[in-house]
C-alpha cells in the first residue's frame, strides 16, 4: 500500500516549518519552493496545501522527456533531480497541482515521502501531518 | 476559619467553577487545605494543579495566596488565618 | 561564513527614485551581527541625531538577522530601526509573521528607505527586480485592501506586504505598519512611511537560505526542539499560555497581582479583567490560531468575521497589550468593542498601546473637567468605560479631526498643547506612551520605563521575575544592574532576530549555537552580550546627540501616586527610591551621574566617543 502525506488544515497554523524541514532535508538549504509541501494561506479561511497524493497510475512519470520521474516500489514517485530539464511538462500534466518547479534551479519539486521516513511529520507540533496508507487513489 | 478559593482565567475552566469558601480547622496550613479541594475538584484539575503544587519543591507557580506565590514546600506548612485569599491562576513571563 | 546572510542591502532613494543593491561587508556583518545591531549602525552613520523624522533626511532601515528564514525556531521578526517622530530619539520596531523570510529570499539582510516621493507610491520587489510604482488610486484606503491590491497587482502569490492606512499618511505620530496579521506598533513608523508618501511595500523571492554546518545547525535545531515541546507539552508552561489563548492568557495573573493599570492607573485590578483576558476572548469568539514563519507557540489569534454593534468585524488579536490600553485602563469591558477597536487600528494602522493610552488620556482630562464631556460631538460623552466614545475618538484621532487631531500628536505633545496641568498624568516617557505595566507595582518596569532609549518600553524589563515572585516586584536592591543586564541580552537577540517569547525559555548556549552553525561566526556569551551593551550605548549617544539627556529618564508625577485600591502589603513608589534606581541603573551601565556614557565605558565596547 502507498503511503502518502496527509494535511489536516484544521490543525494547521500556517508556521511553514513543514517547508523550512523538507527543503533542508532534501536540498541542504531553507527554500520554501524546494519544499514538497506548500501550504496556501486564504485568511479568513482556512489553509490549503498544494501536495503530491501519489497517484497509483501517475500522470507525471509518462510526461517527463528524459525519465527523470520514477516510481518506487513503494508506490512513491520521486525527482531525479540531476536528471530533471525543468522543462515543466509534469507540472502541466499532474491534475492534483501535486508537483511544481523550483524557479530558482528550474528542478521539479514534489513530496517524495522522504523514503517513507516523512521527516516533517515530526516536526508539526500541532499534528497538522501524518503519513497514511491508501488504495487505489485514480488519477482522474 | 473559612479561606476564599477562587480560580482565575483559565484554570476557571479546569475548576468547573470560579470560586468557594473553605472551612478549616484553626492553624490548618496550606498543605492542609489542597488536601481538601482533592475532594472537591475535578480530577483534570487534581491531576494538573493540585499534585504538581503538593509534590513540587520549588517555586509554587499556580497559585497565590494573599497575592503572592508561595516560595516552595516550607511554605506549604505555614498555617492559614481567617480571611486569607488563595488563588489558583496560571503563570505568565512577561512582555 | 556568513552562508545565512544575503549580504546585501537594497538602497531605495524615494526622491530620486533610484534603487541599487550595495554589499554589506564581511567585517560590518561580523561586528553588528544582523537585525537591531544593522540597523542601530546604519541609522548612528547616515542620519544625523537633529533630522526631521518626517523630512527626507530620515531613513528606515528594515533589517532581518543571521537565522530569518531558517528552521530555526522562533527568529520570523524583521526589525526596523529609524527615527521616531513620537519620541525624537532612535527607535527600533519589530514585526512578525512571514515578511522577513521573503526579505532574506530576495537576497538581502536590509531594505533601505531614504527620502521622499513627491507621490503616493509603492515598492515591489521580486526576482524581476526592484520597482517604485505609483499609487495615487490607494490614497487613504484600509491596510488590508491596500496589501491586497498591491498582492493582486503583483500577480504573485508568493509576495508578502507591509503596508500603512490612513493614520499613517495622515502623520499620526503614532501610526504604525501591519504586515498582514503582524504590526511593527510602536514609534510611529507609519508615519515616517507617510511622511515618504511610500504607503506599501511588497518584496518575493526564490533564493535559498543556507548555512555554515549544516549537520550542526540541525542538531542545534533539535535542541532549541526539544526546550520548545517541553513547555508547549505542559499545560501551563510559560509559553503553552500563549499557544492556547495568546498573549492574553496572562492577564489573570496580572490582575490578581493587583498590578494591571484600570481606568488610568487610579486602580490596580480591573473587575472586568476575565470578560477581555485570552480566555475570556477564546470562549466568546471562534478562533483559530495561526504562527509566524517557523514559529511552534502560534500566538496570533485570529478571530472570525464577528457581528457587532459597530457592523461585523474581521481581526487578529487583541494582544494582552491591547486589553490593558483599550481595555483596563479605559475602564472598557467590552470584549466587542476591543475586537471593533483593534481591527480600527489594523486598518487605519496604529500602535494600539500608545492609540489606548492617548484614548485614556482623553478621558482621565474629561474626568478631571480638563477637557468637555461632549469634546466627541453628538451626544457621545468622553467618559470612562464608554465603549462608543472609544471607537469614536479612533476614527477622530486617524482622520485627525477636532480632538483628535491633538491627541494624534502623541500624549506628551497633547498634553503641552492641553496644558492645564495634564503633564503630570500624561502616561509617557521620551514620548513612547506607557506599556500595559504599573510603575508604581513594579520596580523594574519603573526603570526601563524611565531609561529605555525607544521611551517606555516593555521588552526589556524583568516582568516574569517580579510578577511570579521570584523577586519582590517593590524591591529596588539591585534591580537597576538586572534591568540594564536584560536590556544589554535582548538587544543582542534582537540581532538575530530572536521573538522575545524565545528569550523566556531558550537558553543561551541555544541561542549561540544556532547563531555559530548557521553564520560560521564563533560569538560567545560574553561577546554576545558586549553587542547588546554596545548597541544600547550607540542608541544612547545617538538620542543625547538629538537632544534626549539624562533630565528625560524619569516618569510622570503620577506613577508617584498611590492608586485607590493598592495592596496594603506593598510598597509605593517614592521619588527617593526611584533617585536610587536611576543612580544604581548609571551606576552599573558605567556611566556618569548626569547619564553620559563614559569614554572608558565606550572603548571597552569598541565605540568611539
Amino acid at each position: 500500500m502507498t503511503q502518502r502525506l496527509i494535511f489536516d488544515e484544521g490543525k494547521c497554523t500556517e508556521c511553514r516549518v513543514c517547508e523550512l524541514k523538507c527543503s533542508f532535508v532534501h536540498f541542504e538549504v531553507f527554500n520554501l519552493n524546494k519544499s514538497g509541501i506548500r501550504v496556501v494561506s486564504d485568511w479568513p479561511h482556512l489553509p490549503k496545501a498544494r501536495l503530491c497524493i501519489q497517484c497509483d497510475d501517475p500522470a507525471c512519470v509518462p510526461a517527463c522527456p528524459v525519465d527523470a520521474l520514477v516510481r518506487t516500489d513503494g508506490g512513491v514517485v520521486k525527482v531525479l533531480y540531476d536528471e530533471c530539464i525543468g522543462c515543466g511538462d509534469c507540472v502541466e500534466a499532474c491534475p492534483y497541482d501535486g508537483i511544481w518547479l523550483d524557479p530558482l534551479s528550474e528542478v521539479a519539486v514534489k513530496c517524495d515521502t522522504c523514503d517513507g521516513r516523512f521527516e516533517c511529520v515530526a516536526d508539526c507540533f500541532v499534528g497538522a501531518l501524518s503519513a497514511d496508507g491508501k488504495e487505489g487513489v485514480s488519477d482522474v | 476559619m473559612e479561606v476564599a478559593v477562587r480560580f482565575s482565567g483559565p484554570l476557571r475552566v479546569l475548576a468547573g467553577r470560579q470560586d468557594l469558601t473553605l472551612s478549616l480547622a484553626d492553624g490548618g496550613t496550606l498543605r492542609d487545605l489542597l488536601h481538601t479541594l482533592h475532594d472537591v475538584l475535578p480530577p483534570p484539575f487534581v491531576e494538573q494543579i493540585l499534585t504538581p503544587l503538593q509534590t513540587s519543591a520549588g517555586p509554587l507557580a499556580l497559585m497565590l495566596v494573599n497575592r503572592a506565590h508561595p516560595r516552595g514546600s516550607t511554605d506549604l506548612d505555614r498555617p492559614l488565618a481567617e480571611g486569607d485569599v488563595v488563588v489558583f491562576v496560571p503563570p505568565m513571563a512577561g512582555g | 561564513m556568513f552562508e545565512c546572510y544575503g549580504k546585501k542591502l537594497l538602497r531605495v532613494d524615494l526622491s530620486t527614485r533610484s534603487i541599487t543593491e550595495e554589499p554589506l561587508k564581511h567585517a560590518f556583518i561580523e561586528r553588528w551581527v544582523g537585525g537591531m545591531g544593522f540597523g542601530t549602525k546604519l541609522l548612528s552613520d547616515e542620519v544625523p541625531p537633529t533630522a526631521d523624522p518626517l523630512g527626507p533626511e530620515n531613513k528606515l532601515f528594515i533589517c532581518v538577522g543571521p537565522l530569518t528564514g531558517t528552521q530555526a525556531p522562533l527568529f520570523a521578526q524583521t526589525c526596523i530601526v529609524s527615527k521616531s517622530p513620537l519620541t525624537g530619539g532612535i527607535i527600533n520596531s519589530y514585526a512578525g509573521g512571514h515578511l522577513g523570510g521573503a526579505i532574506k529570499a530576495a537576497g538581502y539582510d536590509v531594505i533601505a528607505i531614504e527620502g521622499q516621493a513627491d507621490d503616493l507610491v509603492y515598492l515591489l520587489v521580486t526576482p524581476d527586480g526592484a520597482q517604485i510604482i505609483d499609487c495615487p488610486e490607494l490614497a487613504g484606503e484600509s491596510i488590508r485592501a491596500t496589501e491586497a491590491a498591491v498582492k493582486a497587482a503583483s500577480g504573485r502569490d508568493d509576495l508578502h506586504t507591509m503596508a500603512i492606512g490612513l493614520a499613517g499618511e495622515n502623520r499620526v505620530r503614532f501610526a504604525c505598519v501591519v504586515s498582514e496579521t503582524r504590526a511593527f506598533g510602536r514609534g510611529g513608523m507609519g508615519a515616517v512611511l507617510g511622511a515618504k508618501n511610500l504607503k506599501a511595500i511588497g518584496v518575493a523571492g526564490i533564493g535559498d537560505v543556507a548555512v555554515a554546518d549544516p549537520a550542526a545547525f540541525k542538531d542545534a535545531v533539535a535542541a532549541a526542539y526539544e526546550t520548545f515541546r517541553q513547555d508547549l507539552e505542559s499545560p501551563w508552561g510559560y509559553l503553552a499560555m500563549f499557544a492556547g489563548a495568546g498573549t492574553g492568557a496572562g492577564m489573570s495573573l496580572v490582575n490578581e497581582k493587583h498590578a494591571l493599570a484600570t481606568r488610568h492607573h487610579h486602580l490596580t485590578h480591573f473587575e472586568k479583567a476575565e470578560e477581555i483576558g485570552g480566555p475570556g476572548m477564546m470562549e466568546k469568539f471562534p478562533t483559530r490560531p495561526v504562527a509566524c514563519l517557523g514559529c511552534q507557540v502560534h500566538c496570533s489569534m485570529l478571530r472570525s468575521p464577528v457581528k457587532t454593534k459597530w457592523g461585523e468585524v474581521w481581526t487578529r488579536g487583541p494582544e494582552y497589550e491591547t486589553m490593558y490600553s483599550l481595555g483596563s485602563l479605559c475602564f472598557n469591558g467590552d470584549a466587542e468593542m476591543l475586537l471593533k477597536a483593534n481591527d480600527q487600528a489594523e486598518e487605519y494602522g496604529m500602535d494600539t498601546l500608545s492609540l489606548g493610552v492617548s484614548v485614556a488620556f482623553a478621558m482621565e482630562c474629561a474626568d478631571r473637567g480638563i477637557l468637555p464631556r461632549n469634546a466627541l460631538g453628538g451626544d457621545v460623552a468622553l467618559e470612562f468605560g464608554n465603549a462608543d466614545a472609544t471607537i469614536k475618538l479612533i476614527d477622530m484621532i486617524a482622520h485627525r479631526e477636532g480632538l483628535g487631531d491633538t491627541l494624534a500628536e502623541g500624549s506628551r505633545r497633547a498634553s503641552q498643547i492641553i496644558g492645564q496641568g495634564t503633564d503630570a498624568f500624561a502616561l509617557q516617557s521620551k514620548g513612547m506612551e506607557f506599556a500595559a505595566w504599573m510603575p508604581e507595582r513594579m520596580r523594574g518596569i519603573a526603570v526601563t520605563f524611565a531609561t529605555s532609549n525607544r521611551g517606555a518600553c516593555h521588552k526589556r524589563a524583568p516582568i516574569g521575575m517580579e510578577l511570579m515572585d521570584v523577586i519582590p516586584m517593590d524591591g529596588i536592591e539591585g534591580r537597576a544592574a538586572l534591568v540594564a543586564e536584560i536590556q544589554n541580552k535582548v538587544n543582542a537577540l534582537f540581532c538575530l532576530v530572536a521573538c522575545r517569547f524565545a528569550e523566556f525559555i531558550v537558553p543561551m548556549e541555544q541561542f549561540l549555537a544556532l547563531l555559530n552553525t548557521a553564520s560560521g561566526l564563533s560569538c560567545t556569551e560574553e561577546r554576545f552580550m558586549r553587542l547588546g551593551e554596545g548597541i544600547w550605548n550607540l542608541e544612547r549617544l545617538y538620542n543625547l546627540a538629538a537632544g534626549i539627556d539624562g533630565s528625560e529618564d524619569r516618569l510622570p508625577d503620577i506613577c508617584f501616586e498611590v492608586p485607590e485600591d493598592f495592596p496594603e502589603d506593598a510598597k509605593p513608589l517614592t521619588r527617593e527610591d526611584f533617585a536610587t534606581l536611576l543612580r544604581d541603573y548609571y551606576a552599573a551601565r558605567g556611566w556618569d551621574e548626569q547619564g553620559h556614557p563614559t569614554s572608558e565605558r565606550l572603548a571597552a565596547l569598541g565605540l568611539q566617543t
